[in-house]
């Protein structure tokens, strides 16, 4: 399954495949590798398939939904959804929760007549990292599993890799769209804070939490924000401020578009991203990040502290229940004082103000995704993954963020580029993404074919 | 407060493996929180404003 939502929409319309077709193709693709790279905490066959020959019976009377009608699409199990329960990938989230159904976010996709096929791995409640001794799926990169998808959004980002779906549902707090987007060679953006509801996915961080899509290409991602977008009674923190079809703003030119580099250290893959985006018209120029360090230290200890604030009492009960990795994560927050949490709010505001000045003379910012490919397995930390991703800072202002495929390592694992701009708009980060992948192939390798 | 205390203090009880963890990482961590007081020096306090 390499083709792009845009594509397979195409397919629908002109009778060369057919909703109930893509469906068993995904469930297809599941069978072969779900059981080796983690992907699926629940598959949802049996509604995915009703759903599916519902999609084709609309289709063929007349009645389109648009380019999601008929599309296979997952759901990151931090989301509820109608078609079974929310784990959150923990023995400790209380199961009525997951039982709410469909919140906004799922419920717009469902509208747009997506077929659901299940919910995907993540790390406990988004945070830590993968746990052996808890009895769900070890997530495993398509590109070698040996090493780690990502994370927290482990499965929507693999799934989409390996073939399984043409999208998928993932969550940002700090970063949990686009490192495993980068890590796993697919497309992922984290909107703009606001832009997309909240209510019904479990949260980690409300303030710095957000709820965006996975593609393979920016133009996919442009199709599902546009179903994903606009503002819900359920969360006070989206805004309703108005969009037009994301994929409308999509060209092939970056004439005129200032881009601002954050330089980033003997990286000669970076350095030719730079120079595709050069070709593809954009002025660049060299840029520093106002308040980097002190940005990064916000979402780091902003995270901890919000997410103690939702777990203290189950982690006062049932501190045992959570996994290791997980506790002591959200633990960290306990040790933040009201002043420290104070003093990050004011750092969160200032560094809003000095990155708009920033975005007065630039209109986007690109920066590597993480600073390499894929961690192997046996090497995994919570820290070190911290430390390689260089994604939290924009989960801190707001602003949206978008990873797109760039390139491999020197043994042959994916490499992403960030992409970010000004809040809310999300439509010039998506139509740089789409420059840049009309003069490259990288969005199109799939794990199956070597590319050393 | 000793790193044990607060989260003691919070209701919460880490093996002595956890907190000693916890203690080792904690110094860098009030060197990364307090490096935000210096860059909040000349920066206005919290606004609260009586209307929505």
């Amino acid at each position: 399954m390499v083709l792009t939502i845009a594509e397979a929409a195409v397919a629908l319309r002109t009778g060369r495949t057919t909703a109930v077709a893509l469906a068993e193709s995904a469930f297809a693709a599941a069978d072969k590798h779900d059981a080796e790279l983690g992907i699926y905490l629940s598959r949802f066959d049996g509604p995915a398939r009703a759903a599916a020959e519902r999609a084709d019976a609309e289709l063929a009377a007349g009645l389109d939904r648009g380019s999601l009608h008929g599309i296979p699409l997952a759901i990151k199990d931090l989301l509820a959804t109608d078609d079974g329960e929310t784990t959150a990938q923990s023995q400790v989230l209380d199961r009525a929760w997951g039982r709410r159904g469909d919140g906004p976010a799922v419920a717009r996709l469902r509208a747009a007549g997506a077929v659901l096929t299940g919910k995907t791995t993540t790390m406990e409640f988004g945070i830590g990292a993968p746990d052996r001794t808890k009895p769900f799926p070890f997530p495993r990169n398509p590109w070698r599993p040996t090493h780690y998808p990502g994370g927290s959004s482990s499965g929507s980002a693999s799934a989409v890799a390996a073939g399984l779906v043409f999208g998928s549902l993932g969550t940002d707090t700090a970063g949990s769209i686009r490192y495993p987007a980068a890590l796993c060679g697919v497309t992922g953006l984290k909107p703009t804070y606001g832009r997309v509801p909240k209510n019904g996915c479990v949260p980690l961080a409300p303030g710095f939490d957000h709820i965006g899509p996975l593609a393979r290409s920016a133009e996919d991602c442009a199709i599902l924000l546009t179903a994903l977008a606009g503002a819900d009674r359920g969360d006070p923190s989206s805004v309703d401020r108005p969009f037009e079809d994301y994929r409308h703003g999509l060209t092939e030119s970056l004439a005129g578009l200032r881009i601002g580099v954050v330089p980033h250290a003997e990286d000669r893959v970076f350095e030719q991203t730079v120079a595709v985006l050069r070709d593809a018209g954009a002025h660049t120029t060299p840029v520093e990040l106002p308040y980097y360090a002190e940005l990064k230290t916000v979402t780091k200890f902003g995270l901890a502290a919000e997410a103690f604030a939702w777990h203290r009492t189950n982690l006062q009960g049932r501190w045992s229940d959570y996994g290791a990795s997980t506790r002591m994560a959200i633990a960290k927050g306990a040790l933040v004082s009201a002043a420290d949490y104070v003093q990050l709010q004011r750092v969160r505001r200032a560094g809003q103000r000095k990155l708009s000045q920033l975005f007065a003379e630039v209109d986007l910012v690109v920066m590597p995704t993480a600073t390499g490919g894929a961690p192997k397995i046996a090497e995994l930390s919570t820290s070190g993954m911290a430390e390689t991703a260089l994604t939290s800072y924009w989960n801190a202002v707001g602003n949206p963020a978008l990873s797109v495929p760039m390139g491999f390592t020197a043994d042959g694992l994916p490499l992403g580029l960030q992409i970010a701009g000004r809040p809310f708009d999300d439509a010039t980060v998506l139509a740089a993404g789409h420059a840049y992948q009309q003069r490259t192939s990288w969005h199109r390798r799939t794990p199956w074919e070597s590319v050393r | 407060m000793t790193v044990a205390a607060l989260l003691a203090a919070a209701g919460l009880s880490p093996a002595p493996a956890e907190i000693a963890q916890l203690e080792a990482d904690y110094p860098g961590w009030a060197t990364e929180l307090s490096a935000l007081d210096e860059a909040l020096y000349e920066e206005p306090a919290p606004v609260f404003r009586a209307e929505l």
